[in-house]
């Protein structure tokens, strides 16, 4: 009797039951679905995160792609000790760091928010700006912050990893990513301040009659 | 310890705010007000208010593609095929590696020439049954081209080999 040796479902369907971990494994034994499957579940959040970090999407989908084979071509150093997110976020958060870095033209990506959110200020009050305006306004201030008070302020902040994740992925101690957290908080309060008066009215009243 | 919850259900979000711009880490109860946050509605305008950078936390997904993600897995399968080497002696051209097993299975089935062989466009009649050496046949044959299939199945004989590919997009 013919032997079914291969079957793609099937081979789909056992990685896709399986633990980031047991994926992540799998990947660095070689297994060419393992990292298929990575690709399925992890590109929305890593685009997420990469987007974040870049402020624009065909940059992030770019990041993406390379953290992929990144993971891909140093599977090998994985560690099954480490969280699985931790590796993964931390090869995604250093290439679209890199990317920052070699982005010589920021100020292009935020003079149109800029004129964006001046319309945009002078209508409704901050806890009623749209999802997206807000997002604007977050690329626009993360834009001052560092590297560091940026994805500290990114990854626990925005995307809600707890300080110790963070900590790792950032590696650095977790009272180091308070301190960036810290930072990074004044930072942009300050500016929100600066440049949306009126928001931070609201909260200045509130003291006041505290 | 203050736990800045207000009367009722609902955090003390001035107090909480004011606690944690005090000094660097949340305060008490930091994290299952943001919980709460994220399932209150009411609590929404009231927390902005607060700390306006509240306003930040769970921003919007990006808007993705429908194939987003089957889009990046070919994006990521082509840069790693790209800085891949053959390996040379396993790798059979994909039509050459169909008419085989076409091929091979019609001389199982009656032996001389298979009647469909010449359906399959551009694949070199050369490849006749025996194209498959035993060490190829041995193991799944197609898996070094690099194309995952829907299935794959094996029949070996004593003198013959004979691997089936169920695939819609091999076209034969």
């Amino acid at each position: 009797m013919p032997r079914l040796i291969f079957s793609e479902r099937e081979e789909r369907q056992r990685w896709s039951d399986g633990s980031d971990l047991e994926v992540l494994e799998g990947l660095r034994a070689g297994n060419e679905r393992a990292l298929d499957e990575l690709v399925q579940r992890k590109t929305a959040p890593l685009l997420q995160v990469a987007y974040r970090i870049l402020g624009d999407l065909e940059e992030a989908r770019d990041v993406v792609q390379v953290s992929f084979l990144r993971m891909w071509e140093h599977r090998t150093r994985f560690d099954a000790r480490w969280s699985p997110n931790t590796w993964i976020y931390r090869i995604v958060t250093n290439l679209a760091i890199d990317h920052l870095r070699s982005r010589k033209s920021r100020e292009r990506h935020q003079e149109p928010y800029r004129h964006h959110l001046r319309q945009v200020e002078t209508e409704r009050g901050f806890s009623e700006l749209q999802q997206r305006e807000v997002e604007a306004i977050f690329n626009e201030l993360a834009g001052g912050l560092s590297e560091k008070q940026r994805l500290a302020f990114l990854l626990r902040e925005v995307e809600g990893l707890s300080s110790q994740e963070v900590a790792a992925i950032l590696e650095c101690r977790e009272s180091t990513v308070r301190n960036h957290l810290f930072n990074a908080r004044k930072a942009l309060q300050k500016e929100v301040r600066r440049r949306y008066p009126e928001y931070a009215q609201d909260r200045d009243d509130e003291a006041a009659t505290r | 310890m203050t736990r800045f919850v207000a009367s009722g259900s609902c955090p003390d979000w001035a107090g909480l705010a004011t606690a944690r711009d005090a000094a660097a880490g949340d305060p008490p109860g930091w994290d299952d007000a943001l919980r709460h946050l994220d399932g209150c509605a009411r609590c929404r305008r009231e927390a902005v208010a607060a700390d306006p950078l509240l306003a930040f936390r769970r921003l919007p997904v990006p808007d993705l593609a429908a194939d987003e993600v089957e889009a990046m897995r070919l994006r990521v399968a082509a840069l790693r095929g790209a800085g891949r080497l053959a390996p040379p002696q396993r790798r059979l051209p994909l039509r050459q590696a169909a008419a085989a097993a076409v091929v091979a299975l019609a001389a199982l089935a009656g032996g001389g020439a298979p009647p469909f062989t010449t359906e399959i466009a551009g694949a070199p009649l050369a490849v006749a049954a025996p194209v498959l050496d035993a060490a190829l046949a041995a193991e799944p044959v197609l898996d070094s081209l690099e194309q995952p299939f829907e299935h794959v199945v094996q029949w070996n004989g004593d003198d013959l080999s004979v691997v089936l590919v169920v695939d819609g997009r091999l076209g034969v």
